[in-house]
């Protein structure tokens, strides 16, 4: 027992003396502010969105993306030799002469080498236009060659401030005046140019082939200075506020600022932090990195003036590493297999609803802090809409369990969320929290609608479900009066509460269509999408009412609704034409007419046999 | 009954909150719209420097109302093309203007050589600085590249810069260097 406890303790301190020797906290880095397409994020959403451009996944080599993104920009060197492509084309690997690996990760020297030996093959298949490009392998060196050149551009934007001149011979170094055996960046050789540059006229008037240790030195500079002139074209790693343009929303990349003249005492003061960051990042001293992070902090913030959210930058960064969304999903899994034997152990069920009522928590602060972050209602793409339909399911599914407790709500709540959320991560790409087009985050009208005609789509999804269950239940258990009659109930609220959502969420978007484009209504394909909606649920239950449709031909009705759904959800966007477009996918296309025609083989098979049973009982 | 008005009061509720919101949300874009918020001037670092005359002075005891700092070179084209109508501005400024023409050459005797050749009969106000190591040019105003002009005003703060040369007769900056002067 001693031993194990005196082993733990070892075990404890030496992991801690790593920590602190090894590990710089790389929190401080991951919260400072970038601007990325189109917004300021936080580094570490920055990070993430490359590392999975290039390697598929936020973690590469047990690295965390931000780990990697400082390794890149501190010390670019060691970086380009870390595998983070990901060439998962066979052909393409064969083509390159890449060696075999069990992840296709391969480093930015290793693919740069290959596409040098086959520079012929690369420039062919790279000089060709693009749409005409239809081999797999052709495309992924094409995006391979985007994303080095990413690479390649992000690895160099702190190039200029960071040390990579060194002059060991104390005279020369004191005639260019710059410290003898110390590093210095290329700023600080700037400043020392006409020094440098009267020096290194005798080099270049000596006509002999063995220079002297001293003529070497000051060819290795110019050959550095050289190689740097490429850095300036530098621009992905936008962390500069602008100090001088008065509208101020386009941030710089260190190079850009400086080469468009864009420089202020105050950016000298930022670029001296990111310099001593660097410097720290290299020697290892987490004192220095803390406090340089918290002066780069501060400079930006007092540079972006009011454009920068402190406590949203933190938010997302909290959001980035709690992966809510996927826990939810976790919860939702566990809480549907555990109702599975929720029939022989009441315990169960109780769990079940707790570990529901969890992964609907997780997935409702996800939301939340997603408004908090964008600082806008939560739908406004494709993806969005797929989580929060997810939300409103799962959040009527709690209501409905709360009504029947029969396991009915968490059976349902605990699937559609849990497949919502799965098809959600399918379309989770990039960066999820791109700002819209201006048109789209400005509405009051159009955000209202919005949520309103989701919440619709939710609503009427739950009643599609229901409609399933009652027709499945009337098939196998035809005895379960009472268990049918709830559930029928359970369908006829879910339709009402429908109908309502989406009428209200159609009204409100002819609202602001009348005010956007100066109509009220245009037969545009998503306009005609939600209205079929409400008159599929009008007819259903008008039917219901009248005593048109009994509850047979309702439930069948309502399991239809889920096509209606689809339909307008995700098929009007493959039209590819209208103003809700969201361009065509062809992926899209296979599973949705896949999941109509399963749906209509479900419903037509359960009618055929409810049909028949009514006829010969 | 009591269910109807419980729905009633829920859209009542929610119609309000609607309302507020878009109150709210209207009155937040027309109390800071996006470019004002940016738009602060920030005061100039002190800088001290010797300028030909051989005296010392420092940027924010300048005996001038405004401030045209102003990094140029003597090998540099647009530099020499725009130099003689910015003195023109400032020896019409009648003393409310200074130039510190900040020259980012690598000697001093070039720089000394294009103002010769100048001929300028009057040259008060105007401080002609050899920015020895870039410390003004590159290390305090991260300025690499010339021509490159700063707008100081009488509050000692930067109101704006400049990149290449902006036809210092056109109306617009002539507007801008008037106002320099007047700003109180």
């Amino acid at each position: 027992m001693k031993c194990l406890v005196a082993f733990l303790l070892t075990l404890f301190i030496w992991q801690s003396a790593w920590a602190e020797q090894n590990h710089l906290d790389t929190h401080i880095f991951a919260e400072l502010p970038v601007q990325h397409n189109g917004r300021i994020k936080p580094m570490d959403s920055f990070a993430r969105f490359y590392l999975r451009t290039f390697s598929g996944d936020a973690v590469v080599d047990g690295m965390t993306a931000d780990d990697w993104l400082a390794d890149l920009i501190f010390t670019p060197e060691r970086a380009y030799g870390r595998a983070v492509f990901d060439v998962n084309n066979p052909n393409l690997r064969l083509a390159l002469d890449l060696p075999e690996r069990a992840r296709h990760h391969y480093s930015f020297l290793e693919i740069a080498a290959a596409m040098e030996a086959h520079q012929e093959m690369v420039n062919s298949i790279l000089s060709a236009q693009e749409k005409n490009v239809t081999d797999p392998a052709q495309q992924q060196l094409i995006s391979l060659y985007a994303n080095m050149t990413a690479f390649l551009d992000i690895s160099r934007s702190l190039s200029l401030v960071l040390p990579v001149f060194r002059v060991e011979d104390a005279a020369l170094a004191r005639q260019i005046g710059v410290p003898a055996g110390q590093n210095f960046s290329y700023l600080e050789m700037m400043r020392r140019r006409a020094q440098y540059l009267s020096l290194a006229q005798s080099v270049l008037k000596y006509a002999g082939n063995h220079p002297d240790a001293r003529q070497v030195v000051l060819l290795q500079i110019g050959a550095q200075l050289e190689h740097m002139e490429a850095d300036k074209q530098s621009q992905i790693l936008r962390i500069v506020p602008p100090a001088w343009q008065p509208d101020g929303n386009s941030w710089l990349s260190p190079w850009a600022m400086l080469n468009t003249g864009q420089g202020a005492p105050q950016s000298a003061a930022l670029l001296q932090a990111w310099t001593r960051m660097a410097q720290a990042y290299q020697e290892n001293n987490a004192t220095e990195w803390k406090y340089a992070g918290e002066n780069i902090f501060q400079q930006t913030l007092s540079l972006a003036g009011g454009q920068i959210r402190p406590y949203a930058l933190s938010a997302e960064y909290m959001y980035n590493h709690a992966y809510l969304f996927a826990v939810s999903l976790a919860f939702y899994l566990a809480a549907f297999l555990l109702l599975l034997g929720a029939r022989r152990y009441r315990a169960f069920y109780y769990v079940s609803f707790a570990l529901l009522v969890c992964g609907f928590l997780s997935h409702f602060v996800g939301e939340a802090l997603r408004i908090y972050i964008m600082a806008r209602p939560p739908v406004g793409t494709l993806y969005e809409s797929i989580i929060f339909v997810g939300l409103i399911v799962v959040a009527g599914s709690l209501l409905l369990e709360m009504r029947s407790r029969r396991g009915l709500g968490l059976a349902i709540g605990a699937l559609s969320g849990f497949a919502l959320q799965a098809i959600g991560m399918g379309f989770a790409g990039g960066d999820t929290m791109e700002p819209l087009v201006a048109v789209l985050n400005t509405n009051f009208w159009l955000a209202t609608h919005v949520i309103a005609i989701t919440t619709g789509y939710g609503c009427c999804l739950l009643t599609g479900i229901l409609g399933h269950i009652y027709l499945l239940q009337k098939i196998l258990q035809p005895l379960h009066h009472e268990r049918l009659q709830i559930t029928s109930r359970l369908m006829l609220g879910a339709a009402l509460a429908a109908l309502f959502f989406a009428l209200t969420g159609t009204m409100l978007g002819g609202i602001w269509a009348d005010q956007s484009w100066g109509r009220f209504w245009g037969w545009d394909p998503k306009e005609n999408g939600a209205l079929l909606i409400v008159l599929w649920l009008l007819w259903m239950l008008h039917g219901r009412l009248s005593g048109m449709l009994r509850a047979n031909g309702f439930a069948m009705a309502a399991a239809a609704a889920v096509i209606v759904v689809a339909l307008s959800w995700f098929g009007v966007n493959l039209l590819n034409v209208g103003l809700h477009s969201y361009g065509f996918t062809s992926g899209i296309a296979i599973n949705l007419f896949a999941f109509i025609a399963l749906e209509m083989i479900f419903i037509t098979t359960c009618g055929v046999i409810l049909y028949r049973r009514s006829r010969h009982p | 009954m009591k269910a109807k008005l419980l729905a009633l009061l829920a859209v009542i509720i929610i119609c309000m909150l609607a309302i507020a919101y878009d109150e709210w949300h209207q009155s937040g874009q027309s109390s800071a719209p996006p470019g004002e918020a940016t738009q602060h001037f920030e005061n100039a670092p002190d800088v001290a420097f010797t300028a030909q005359d051989g005296k010392s002075y420092d940027l924010k005891t300048l005996p001038e109302k405004g401030i045209v700092l102003h990094f140029w070179a003597s090998w540099c084209a647009p530099c020499a093309a725009e130099m003689p109508e910015l003195i023109k501005q400032i020896q019409a400024a009648r003393g409310k203007l200074a130039l510190v023409g900040v020259s980012i050459d690598e000697r001093p005797s070039a720089m000394r050589k294009f103002i010769a050749k100048l001929n300028l009969k009057n040259d008060a106000h105007i401080y002609w600085v050899w920015d020895q190591n870039k410390n003004i040019s590159l290390k305090t105003f991260n300025t690499i590249s010339v021509p490159e002009t700063i707008l100081i005003d009488r509050e000692r703060r930067m109101t704006a810069k400049t990149v290449g040369d902006p036809g210092w007769q056109a109306k617009a900056q002539k507007a801008q260097l008037q106002k320099l002067e007047e700003t109180n």
